[in-house]
């Protein structure tokens, strides 16, 4: 099958850096000999391989390494200067808060307990009043639905 | 005698702060960062920038090193995404002045002198007009010998991404170079 100009392209790039295998290589060398085109841009690639060249080696200058030992030393300086580690305290701020948690668990059902304590009833009809809560209607207006209601359960209405 | 350590050793005591350790590293691979940067910005002074920033990331990182590849592919990686990231920077700058090297010295007409002047300003500013992925896998290969499977590695993509990198890098610098092969073309006529 034949080679297209594309492929061949890209396949000329692969030979340049010697990743060709044998045969897509001959396969190659067909399609250049029977492409201008391709000879030309295969011609081209190899004149650019020898035009870039490697730019001069350059050395390191003499104080190469103490710039670098400068940026360490400025970064643990600032290290030092932020070194406040909130990982530190944590044992003592866990210790802490657990002691506010209990110190307001207590007063607070120690408070709520107290206002909860409903005065106990004497009389069986008394106990029987405050669980049905009967005086619950009893500020509402005469013609309410709660106020007729009321009225049913004391037994006022039949 | 004293036995030479390995970059792993040498890293190592750099991660547990041993800075003669480090500076051995350093000198070790100095050369080499530095110039592969300088290929990249053809500037001496950002080089140089550059590749203390990079040798300080190494101080900085030694414990995060995990050993799944070389000291020297994981400093080439560093290497790689700091000259990236420095081509992103200088994105809005303008060019820095070609750099005549060498070639220059070594001509020996006026004639000749001017050509090559212009023929390297041409090469800098086409390397500079590649993208810089493209322009870092034609370095990479090209003067630091390094293999397809080094630059998957070192760029973190696959082999056959870089194989398209180099390819378009190619193909673009010789569309950018046009030009430049027919004048050298005209000049040979000419001299």
């Amino acid at each position: 099958m034949k080679m297209r100009c594309k492929k061949a392209k890209k396949n000329i790039s692969l030979t340049m850096d010697s990743r060709l295998k044998p045969v897509v290589q001959e396969k190659l060398q067909a399609h250049l000999r029977s492409c201008p085109a391709c000879q030309n841009w295969n011609r081209q690639q190899l004149w650019l391989r020898e035009q870039i060249k490697a730019p001069e080696m350059i050395q390191p200058s003499p104080d190469f390494f103490a710039h670098i030992q400068n940026k360490i030393n400025k970064n643990a300086a600032r290290k030092r200067l932020f070194s406040f580690n909130p990982t530190m305290l944590r044992p003592i701020l866990l210790r802490a808060a657990m002691l506010l948690i209990l110190i307001f668990a207590a007063w607070g059902g120690f408070s709520l307990g107290d206002r909860l304590d409903a005065p106990a009833a004497e009389t069986a009809a008394a106990v029987f009043s405050q669980t049905m809560n009967l005086n619950a209607y009893a500020d509402m207006p005469a013609e309410s639905f709660g106020a007729v209601y009321n009225r049913l359960l004391q037994g006022e209405l039949q | 005698m004293a036995l030479e350590k390995s970059d792993l050793e040498l890293l190592a005591l750099t991660a547990a702060g041993d800075q003669a350790a480090f500076a051995q590293l350093v000198r070790s691979h100095q050369s080499r960062v530095l110039n592969l940067i300088y290929r990249f910005t053809r500037d001496r002074q950002d080089a140089e920038d550059l590749a203390q920033e990079i040798f300080f990331k190494v101080w900085k990182n030694a414990r995060s090193f995990r050993g799944r590849s070389a000291f020297s592919t994981w400093l080439y990686r560093l290497a790689v995404n700091t000259c990236l990231n420095y081509r992103q920077k200088k994105k809005n700058e303008p060019e820095p002045l070609p750099l005549l090297g060498d070639l220059e010295a070594q001509t020996t007409t006026a004639g000749e002198a001017i050509v090559n002047r212009e023929r390297k300003s041409l090469l800098d500013k086409a390397l500079n007009a590649l993208p810089a992925r493209q322009k870092m896998a034609l370095i990479l290969a090209n003067f630091e010998g390094k293999s397809y499977e080094e630059i998957a590695v070192i760029m973190e993509v696959s082999i056959s991404a870089v194989e398209t990198l180099l390819f378009r890098a190619r193909q673009n610098l010789a569309a950018i170079l046009k030009p430049l092969k027919k004048k050298v073309n005209c000049e040979r006529k000419f001299f």
